[in-house]
């Protein structure tokens, strides 16, 4: 598994961090997702069998966010 | 349930089995309950019937229970002894549907509207403005009335609210320069008495019913005391006529008459707010759907209702279902979550043979289910059942106005008598003659004055304003038990699973051998990953929230009840319970004492290793919710001896109870058990329950007062008094602090209505009060009772007039 934190901007208010967890929470491989609006940051927890880190930034971009910066957790 | 047989059509009432072996137990629901004191009269009733063991009558949902041997008495001839005696019996399995409720109120509020017209009118006619002081009284009682109005037309928007009662006011005024033409002097009193005739005989033909019912029964209540001041002021008036002497205010008493009824048609409209508000409330809480199964016959799979469900047919399960029917597994396997039907908070493995619970919801395989009960016959329609019995053997509430009425309305009826012979036996012994006409004068006028017109609308005015304020803080105070009853508790019973806790595994404690706890984690989360399994899932949280990352699993297996096996880049990884561990020629003995430790403790253990090293065990346990212990530490202070119910096993539920700072823990309690603990408690004070799940549900119809969690099932939310809908603990002292205070507000309303009329009843005796005071009276205690009631918040009362009177369903228009 990998554990990738996206730094998001766009982000408004926590019903933001909310769609942003609906929205990826449902795709195949990926286990666990916590998007923090104060922090401005999109933490995953995926299986890189199924998607990539590119994937999941280019997932985040179409309803219009930017990430900005991705990091990803030894 | 809709498991209405035809034959019962017949017969209004339902037969259940007794408690005790030769008896016959039926129920049946009561129409005309007016007030508490019926409950009393009706046990009294049948109690004295030969052959009857046990009823019991419940006010807020008008069911009986009675308990009675069947070789010497009969169930016809025990409710006819009910209609008798002026109540009226229905099926207790019918509903009644929303639009009724609707129609109920809009019955109400025209009758009200009719009511306040002819009041404007008798006011207008009797009016004879010619002092300040006159001017100002009759400008007072207009003004109330149409403030009335406006209250009553604002549910239909706020531009018939100012046109209705503008219209009403310029129609009033129009009748003052009328009426001082001559010809219209003489046919003024005439007038209003044909207003008080239609009034009191036709519009409230129904309070005169209830009140005639209410007096055969022997009670008497505030529909009593309210056609006995409004006959007196027809009696008055019709003196008037006979005696024809000028002065005498022929008018002003029919005047009075209608005035008081009016005024009682409001709050009569008021409390009907208040009751279709909260039930109301409940139902768009409840999830209205049919209950329906996916039976399989055949090849096909059919979408059916419960009840056309027969035992033996199978039913599929599928991943997050609740179960809708008793069975056991014919095939598939999943872990099932019973903590809303048992208390057990961790989910249970089930595989084929074993049983299922309807109402459990299953977990994340699929299953096939062989129906082993239906209907009347499964778990759900027992507990049902037993919510049943429990409504009915509820301890009653004798509300505050009916305990004042007791007292309040022979002393009004006594001090009437003593007006009238007083003046009779007073005149006579100092003058000689006995003066009639002052003596009735004055026994009449302590009857118009005695009805305290504001005490109808004291009790739910002051509702209006705690189940404002309760619901701005996530808490639905539904019945008059939370208002009246908590403040009165002395002990709480709180369920373990669901209430104090959060009802889901989590992951507690990890004892690490080798490594540290993060990367013990790690590697639990990358077996448990794919697994389904709710303490999997659990797992993988703990990673998640910790920000270990799992390593990278290649092949993958899982055994159900057991554990998994997964193949890493660093050997094979083995997690599970600690015997699993153990066969797979795994050496944890260097565990084994922490081990049994934690499970002493009440707690689910699993054993993580790699590469045929034991690295370590991960605990899991139902989590106390976050403000469990400080609510529990709130309603200690407050006075309350707290009490922990739990269907679990004995160590999980003290372990839970000594977190929270419980005083008195009951464990391993099986459904019906809950409900015989609340009984005996109460045996010693009164009792609150809080609970959400299916088998609280009886408990929490038993209890004084029942507290649901707004997460919980419907059949809690249906038995409870109050619901807290945020769903958190803190609002427990919170609701009890609400209750408290409008309680204070009742007493200080009531006190308020009955202290003018206190004032005014002295006065009326001494035969030289005219009824106008006793319109002032009336004025001036509902206009005190509003501000009382309403003081800084009169947008609560409006809230309230505009949440009923809007059909959820089809009937409502689309607005928006």
């Amino acid at each position: 598994m990998k554990n990738v934190t996206f730094k998001v901007e766009g982000m408004r208010c926590n019903g933001c961090a909310s769609t942003i967890e609906a929205l990826l929470q449902r795709l195949p491989g990926v286990r666990r997702v916590a998007a923090d609006f104060g922090a401005g940051e999109v933490r995953v927890l995926f299986e890189p069998d199924d998607l990539s880190e590119d994937q999941l930034a280019a997932l985040l971009e179409k309803p219009g966010y930017r990430v900005v910066n991705r990091s990803a957790a030894p | 349930m809709t498991t209405a047989t035809l034959a019962a059509a017949a017969r209004p009432w339902r037969e259940e089995p007794a408690q005790r072996p030769g008896r016959t137990r039926i129920r049946a629901r009561i129409g005309g309950l007016h007030c508490s004191l019926c409950t009393g009269t009706i046990e009294k009733a049948l109690g004295a019937k030969p052959g009857v063991d046990k009823v019991a009558v419940s006010l807020t949902h008008e069911q009986a229970l009675i308990e009675y041997d069947p070789k010497v008495a009969r169930p016809e001839e025990l409710l006819q002894t009910l209609r008798d005696i002026g109540y009226s019996v229905s099926d207790p399995r019918k509903l009644r549907p929303f639009d009724e409720e609707e129609r109920d109120l809009v019955r109400e509020g025209r009758r009200f509207l009719t009511a306040t017209a002819f009041s404007l009118a008798a006011v207008a006619l009797i009016a004879n403005p010619t002092g300040i002081g006159a001017l100002a009284l009759h400008g007072a009682v207009i003004a109330s009335l149409l403030a009335f109005v406006f209250l009553v037309l604002r549910a239909r928007g706020l531009a018939a609210a100012v046109i209705g009662s503008a219209l009403l006011a310029v129609a009033a005024l129009a009748l003052l320069p009328l009426k001082e033409q001559l010809w219209f002097v003489a046919a003024t009193p005439w007038l209003v008495l044909a207003m008080a005739l239609v009034l009191v005989f036709g519009v409230a033909r129904h309070i005169l019913r209830m009140a005639l019912q209410a007096l055969r029964r022997g009670i008497l209540n505030q529909h009593v005391l309210l056609e006995v001041g409004a006959f007196a002021g027809i009696a008055g008036g019709v003196i008037g006529f006979v005696i024809d002497r000028p002065g005498y205010p022929t008018a002003a008493f029919f005047a009075v008459s209608v005035m008081v009824t009016t005024y009682h048609v409001f709050s009569e409209w008021l409390s009907l707010i208040v009751k279709t508000r909260s039930s109301q409330a409940v139902k768009r809480l409840l999830d209205l759907q049919p209950q329906t199964a996916r039976v399989v016959r055949g090849s096909q799979e059919l979408e059916l209702p419960i009840e056309q469900v027969a035992i033996g047919e199978l039913v599929r399960i599928r991943p997050g279902e609740r179960i809708a029917v008793d069975g056991q597994v014919a095939s598939g396997h999943s872990a099932v979550d019973q903590s809303l039907v048992t208390g057990e908070p961790m989910p249970v493995d089930k595989s084929q043979g074993e049983a299922v619970i309807g109402g459990s919801i299953n977990g994340l395989g699929t299953l096939v289910i062989r129906v082993s009960a239906v209907g009347e016959g499964s778990f759900l329609s027992r507990i049902i059942r037993e919510v049943e019995d429990a409504r009915a053997l509820k301890p009653g509430l004798l509300h505050l106005v009916d305990r004042v009425l007791r007292v309040y309305t022979p002393a009004v009826l006594v001090i009437a008598a003593l007006a009238l012979v007083g003046w009779l036996a007073g005149s006579w012994f100092f003058g000689g003659t006995a003066d009639v006409e002052r003596a009735v004068f004055a026994g009449l006028s302590v009857l118009v004055m005695g009805y305290p017109c504001a005490v109808g609308i004291s009790a739910p005015l002051s509702i209006v304003r705690g189940a404002g304020e309760a619901a701005e803080q996530g808490i639905l105070m539904r019945t008059g038990e939370a208002f009246q009853g908590y403040r009165l508790v002395d002990t709480i019973v709180l369920d373990k699973t669901g209430t104090l806790t959060e009802g889901r595994p989590k992951v507690r404690e990890i004892e690490v051998l080798e490594g540290s706890e993060q990367a013990l984690l790690a590697v639990a989360a990358a077996a448990e990953g794919a697994s389904e399994h709710p303490l999997a899932q659990a797992v993988v949280d703990a990673a998640f929230e910790r920000g270990a990352t799992p390593p990278q699993v290649g092949s993958f297996e899982a055994l159900a009840g057991k554990g998994v096996i997964a193949q890493t880049a660093h050997g094979e990884v083995v997690v599970g319970s600690p015997k699993f561990v153990a066969e797979r020629g795994i050496d944890a003995s260097r565990l084994a004492e922490r081990i049994d430790r934690l499970e002493a403790a009440g707690r689910t253990v699993i054993a993580v290793a790699q590469a045929g090293r034991a690295l370590g065990a991960i605990a899991l346990g139902d989590a106390l919710r976050a403000d469990a212990a400080a609510a529990v530490a709130a309603l200690r202070k407050a006075g309350l001896r707290t009490v922990l119910l739990s269907g679990d096993n004995e160590r999980a539920a003290r372990r839970i109870g000594k977190e929270a700072g419980i005083d008195e823990v009951h464990a391993g309690v099986l459904p019906d058990g809950k409900v015989e603990i609340i009984r005996n408690l109460q045996q010693t004070g009164r009792v609150a329950m809080v609970g959400d799940g299916i088998n609280d549900a009886p408990s929490l119809m038993q209890a004084d007062v029942g507290i649901a969690m707004g997460a919980g099932t419907d059949i809690a939310l249906e038995s409870a008094d109050i619901i807290i809908l945020s769903n958190r603990l803190s609002a427990l002292p919170l609701a009890r602090e609400i209750s408290r205070r409008s309680y204070r507000k009742m007493l200080q309303n009531v006190t308020l209505a009955f202290l003018f009329n206190g004032i005014g009843i002295p006065a009326a005796a001494t035969g030289l009060v005219y009824p106008v005071w006793a319109m002032a009276a009336m004025a001036a205690s509902v206009t005190t009772i509003f501000f009382n009631s309403l003081w800084g918040r009169p947008r609560l009362f409006i809230d309230a007039i505009l949440s009923v009177g809007r059909p959820l369903g089809t009937a409502a228009p689309s607005a928006s």
